[in-house]
């Protein structure tokens, strides 16, 4: 034993040694950026464009054929306003999760990269791994944006009260729409589906009548929120004494009563419709409506519903949008339809983060980077090129708003370039074609949508880590359990889930929760 | 030679019987269920997506189509390198690992080495605790600058600290006389090694070259790693592979996430038509190790 | 340390190309090992890319808080190692078994291929053997169930049971590492002198005598080492097969969960560099502390099967 413990002391002295070498290499590198960050604000008489720069920026995907054709359009012109240009590296979808956070920690030179809520946003703005946009910054280097950015927009980037990202200036509305097989329907005599009573009859039918199907046949992790999220704002809002907020991030399984002033959260499993929610989804489950073995189910239930083997789908309309071109091509005699799913709860805007471009927080040249991505996302040519590719070779304007894809655009798709993060209502064009009732899907909407209160809300987890995670894993089982109704005894496993959450520790996780919904509600008067 | 001669002289005992009768059923058995799943991959492959997701795996596959192997074939030229760097860096990194693991099991495994335990140990630490992803990461791409080289895609797993392990094992299993009749002709260490343990671990080196070059046949970790995406020239087989199969499902869960535009839905049968691709080379080198695996032969042949 | 400086440097000198021969291993191992090990500091720490690994603000244990923070550490850790243990037990049996019928095998075809045979699992990635489970016993369509139904039976929910899992997984395990364990013992095998089995058959021993005197013996050197270094591993779960195998079903994780699933449940959506590196420590720790315990009872049993 003597022995092996002399050893051990070898070797951890080895480690030490090495490490106080990689330690060393590891500040120097630090350290000398940290002045190029720190002068960044205090730039004063217009920006110095004399160095002429490449600016190397990540997007998510695969290069599209064309990239390179475009780029160099869109560097012709950024070179001439701003003497820079764009280099594009992609990184591909099937690796980004796991490159996406190394690319910080590699010390490679690039500058700016997509990000979004979904894609890494907060987790690397609060390890410092973005540089900072101050609005002295935005004004100075960034005008277009400054003038052009939605407010809420901007609020909604902030981590801890700093910027971080370019979110899109882009509002896009978010509803869920069922889509089902016409034929189907037709046979069961079902008229529509625009109420849950309608949905349920047609499920039934399938049920009673086509053993080979499964009505709604739902698999991936997000098909379980999207019909729990589905039913729990229609009864969310049908409440008289005001609808519940979901606070962002949904795993943290925390809402509060919008209309009150103290923000006082609780645990979903608190809100007076869970059980509600609860029911529902637990009585279409017993009723067959999605497989018994749904929870370990990894098919999308849009790709079961276009391979012929469910009858309904349930998604967000722009999943509907490109989904039923594509079956209308498959499969004509099945004679898609689609419904609004909302039963009157309003439609909501999208986060503006779900799609964004950010800094590189050790970026050579951030105040270019910034300048480029004004460009990219403000100046008409740019971000038409960006997101559509070149006109007359990719597309073609149709009026204002419109347009039409041109056969090369198969080398350039339209908004398929991870262009999203530029994306920009004042220049946006819609593809022409698609569902037949879209327009009144849309115009119904229209009508009620609404950003809710809490859409800026922004959770610092920063301090109640081990909490986050505890109940991030309880999301990630029990909880996806109960969403689709898997439960014998509704009541007593709700009992226990709560008892699991508090071992978790969810009293401190929602103490952080109340303290800054009360500031946010504050600092964001109606 | 001698052994050889003298087990095909011996008349068949009963025992022998029961135990070849008992022997064939087992194995028979057991390959069945190896080799089911594996004719349900192939005819998998064979379908398409559609009757799939209806009917599940089939051994006849229900209707016939050869999407999957289309599109994996789409640009053959890009496959055909993709074999290529695998089989370079196989090759290449079996050779080296094998070398380097071999002489170190060797020294290791010499019971006149008084520091044996030590350096044992030393390796074998390394097998126990690990930095972690982001510290080697940032290491190999700072200081030893892996970026987009192959020696990126040999060096992480060059020696394989287990194989070493085992190896060592193997060898001290050789009778020590061997080798002192080998010194007492003046023989140094490096000669030893090379004329006298070698030799008599074929089996033992063919196994752990067998396990090396089936890790450098599947490793797409490290070209995920390190590897740009403009560097395609790189891409080894099974990454090459992967990447094909992987992108469509990311860019449906980013969809659902984020409603962005979906694109062309992911393939079932890809999947298992990767599994074959993958598979076939790598699958005809067993054979040719086997004539290494003869009971007792090796050294009895050394000694007579 | 003074003492033994000297026979060090002595040695280093005598058995210079012993030495040198090592040199290649050990340059790779510490390149890709030792000098990324540093790293281990990452647990104590919470990262940040602008201070690096080494100046990051330290925060004592609190990586390791969430881990042991909902009660789960406890049956995660139970059923790591129980798993591991199963596996070691039933595959060593099973691998052992086949590799000796192969040694003792004539029929030259008849072993190429089912040795081949053998090998093919190892090649099918746990994302398809998780599909083939689903498509096995998925409740509405899987072959199982479907299989049922013909006979007129009830169908069987595998998903909702608790049960059948570490069957399956013990099972599917085997399934895929068949092949690979049995080269190794057949290789040992091949290590034994022929000479023994000569004078056996010179004594009239039969075939069980010989494959119990002289065989099992044999591979014992290789058996032990692969005993301790399965034990140097046994806090470790194959993520990919818990994983794809169970389809992360929430509805028998009691039975299922392992240390790597249950981190990565809790850390999906937090990218928190310094909580990954401090479930790894928690399972180097304890898997070394398991090792140094079971290398010292071989040690005093039989000191040249001893790792170190």
């Amino acid at each position: 034993m003597k022995k092996t413990a002399k050893l051990l002391a070898l070797v951890l002295a080895l480690v030490l040694v090495v490490s106080a070498f990689t330690g060393c290499g590891g500040t120097t590198v630090s350290s000398s950026t940290a002045p190029a960050s720190g002068a960044s604000g205090s730039g004063t008489s217009g920006p110095d464009i004399s160095e002429e720069v490449t600016l190397t920026m990540y997007l998510i995907g695969d290069r599209p054929v064309d990239n390179d054709k475009v780029f160099e359009k869109i560097n012709e012109r950024l070179k001439e306003e701003i003497n820079a240009t764009i280099d594009v590296k992609y990184m591909s979808w099937s690796e980004y999760e796991q490159k996406y956070p190394l690319i910080f920690a590699s010390g490679e030179d690039w500058d700016m990269i997509f990000t979004a809520d979904w894609c890494f946003y907060n987790a690397q703005a609060s390890k410092q791994g973005f540089w900072e946009i101050t609005p002295e910054a935005l004004e100075t280097y960034a005008p277009m944006t400054a003038e052009s950015m939605y407010p809420e927009a901007w609020e909604q980037a902030k981590v801890d009260g700093k910027v971080y990202m370019l979110p899109m200036n882009y509002q896009e509305l978010t509803a869920y729409v069922w889509m089902a097989r016409g034929d189907l329907m037709d046979k069961y005599g079902i008229e529509s589906l625009d109420t849950f009573e309608g949905a349920e009859q047609y499920m039934q039918a399938i049920v009673d009548n086509e053993p080979s199907m499964i009505p709604l046949d739902v698999g991936s992790d997000y098909d379980r929120q999207f019909v729990f999220d589905l039913l729990w704002n229609v009864k969310s809002y049908a409440r008289d004494d005001g609808n519940y907020a979901v606070l962002p991030p949904v795993n943290l399984i925390t809402c509060v009563q919008e209309n009150d002033p103290e923000a006082n959260v609780m645990s979903t499993l608190d809100a007076d419709i869970f059980m509600d929610t609860l029911n529902t989804v637990k009585d279409w489950r017993d009723r067959g409506f999605w497989s018994r073995n749904a929870v370990v189910n990894t098919q999308n239930n849009t790709e079961s519903f276009q391979a012929g083997k469910s009858a309904l789908a349930v998604m967000n309309i722009n999943t509907a949008k490109s989904l039923y071109a594509t079956l209308q091509a498959e499969h004509p005699e099945w004679d898609v339809r689609v419904f609004d799913a909302m039963n009157g709860a309003p439609a909501t805007i999208q986060s503006y983060l779900a799609n964004g471009m950010s800094i590189f927080s050790k970026s050579k040249n951030p105040e270019r980077a910034l300048m480029a991505l004004d460009y990219l996302r403000n100046d008409e040519i740019c971000h038409n090129l960006f997101c559509y590719g070149i006109e007359g070779v990719h597309w073609e304007a149709v009026g204002d708003h419109g347009l039409k894809s041109l056969p090369d655009s198969s080398n350039y798709a339209y908004d398929s370039n991870c262009n999203w993060g530029v994306r920009n209502d004042q220049f946006w064009r819609t593809v022409e074609g698609g569902i037949p009732n879209s327009e009144e899907l849309t115009e119904n909407w229209k009508e009620t949508a609404r950003s809710g209160r809490y859409i800026t809300f922004v959770f610092d987890d920063s301090e109640v880590k081990n909490e986050v995670a505890a109940i991030s894993e309880i999301y990630n089982s029990d909880y996806k359990l109960l969403q689709l109704g898997f439960t014998d005894d509704p009541a007593g496993d709700v009992e226990k889930l709560k008892a699991k959450l508090d071992a978790a520790g969810v009293d401190v996780l929602q103490e952080a929760f109340h303290t800054q919904a009360q500031a946010f509600l504050e600092s964001h008067p109606e | 030679m001698a052994s050889k001669t003298q087990i095909g002289k011996k008349p068949i005992g009963r025992d022998r019987v029961i135990f070849d009768v008992i022997s064939v059923v087992v194995l028979t058995v057991l390959s069945a269920c190896c080799l089911l799943p594996f004719l349900l991959v192939l005819s998998g492959s064979f379908s398409d997506q559609t009757s799939i997701l209806t009917h599940g795996y089939q051994l006849i596959p229900e209707t016939f189509s050869l999407d999957a192997y289309k599109t994996l074939f789409k640009i053959p030229e890009d496959l055909l390198r993709a074999y290529g760097v695998t089989i370079f860096v196989t090759v290449t990194g079996t050779f080296l690992g094998l070398f380097f693991t071999s002489m170190a099991a060797y020294v290791l495994a010499s019971s006149t080495f008084r520091y044996r335990y030590q350096v044992s140990f030393f390796f074998y630490f390394t097998s126990i605790f690990g930095g972690g992803l982001v510290p080697w990461y940032i290491f190999n791409t700072k200081y030893l600058h892996f970026h987009n080289s192959l020696i990126a895609l040999i060096m992480p797993i060059l020696i394989n600290v287990t194989y070493l392990l085992i190896l060592k094992s193997y060898m001290a299993g050789i009778p020590e006389a061997l080798y002192e009749s080998a010194r007492l002709d003046g023989a140094g260490d490096f000669t030893i090694y090379l004329r006298v343990a070698m030799p008599l671990c074929k089996a033992g080196l063919a196994t752990v070259g067998l396990f090396i070059a089936l890790n450098y046949w599947n490793d797409w970790y490290d070209a995920m790693l390190f590897l740009d995406e403009g560097r395609s020239d790189l891409y080894p087989l099974q990454y090459y592979l992967n990447n094909i199969l992987t992108k469509s499902q990311a860019i449906a869960a980013a969809a659902a996430r984020s409603g962005l535009p979906m694109s062309e839905v992911p393939s079932e049968p890809m999947k298992l038509a990767m599994t074959v691709v993958a598979t076939g080379p790598i699958i005809l080198l067993y054979p040719f190790l086997q004539k290494y695996f003869v009971k007792g032969v090796t050294i009895g042949a050394v000694k007579g | 340390m003074k003492r033994s400086k000297h026979p060090f440097l002595q040695d280093l000198k005598e058995n210079r190309i012993k030495w040198l021969m090592l040199l290649p291993a050990a340059i790779v191992v510490i390149l890709m090992c030792y000098i990324p090990m540093g790293g281990i500091v990452l647990a104590f720490k919470e990262y940040n890319y602008h201070d690096g690994i080494f100046g990051s603000p330290w925060v004592g244990f609190k990586n390791f808080e969430y881990f042991f923070q909902s009660g789960k550490a406890w049956s995660v850790t139970r059923n790591t190692i129980l798993y591991n243990l199963a596996f070691l037990c039933v595959n060593t049996v099973l691998q052992i078994t086949c590799a000796i019928l192969l040694s003792e095998l004539a029929g030259k075809w008849f072993k190429r291929i089912t040795q081949s045979v053998m090998f093919f699992p190892y090649f099918i990635s746990w994302v398809v053997v998780g599909a083939f489970i689903y498509n096995m016993f998925n409740f509405e369509f899987g072959a199982v169930n479907t299989f049922l139904r013909s006979l007129g039976l009830e169908p069987v929910d595998i998903y909702s049971n608790e049960a059948v899992w570490p069957f399956i997984l013990i099972g599917v395990s085997a399934f895929k590492n068949v092949g690979y364990g049995t080269v190794m013992y057949l290789a040992s095998i091949m290590n034994i002198d022929g000479q023994l089995y000569e004078a056996a058959d010179l004594d009239g021993a039969n075939m069980w005598q010989k494959i119990r005197h002289i065989t099992l013996p044999g591979i014992r050197p290789t058996v032990v080492i692969l005993f301790l270094l399965a034990i140097g591993t046994i806090m470790k779960g194959d993520f990919q097969m818990f994983w794809q195998v169970t389809g992360n079903n929430p509805m028998v994780l009691e039975v299922t969960d392992v240390i790597d699933t249950y981190v990565t449940r809790s850390l999906l959506q937090l990218q928190e560099f310094g909580m990954t590196s401090a479930a790894g420590l928690y399972q180097s720790t304890f898997s070394f502390l398991l090792v140094l315990l079971a290398n010292k009872l071989v040690k005093k049993v039989e000191p040249d099967y001893a790792l170190f």
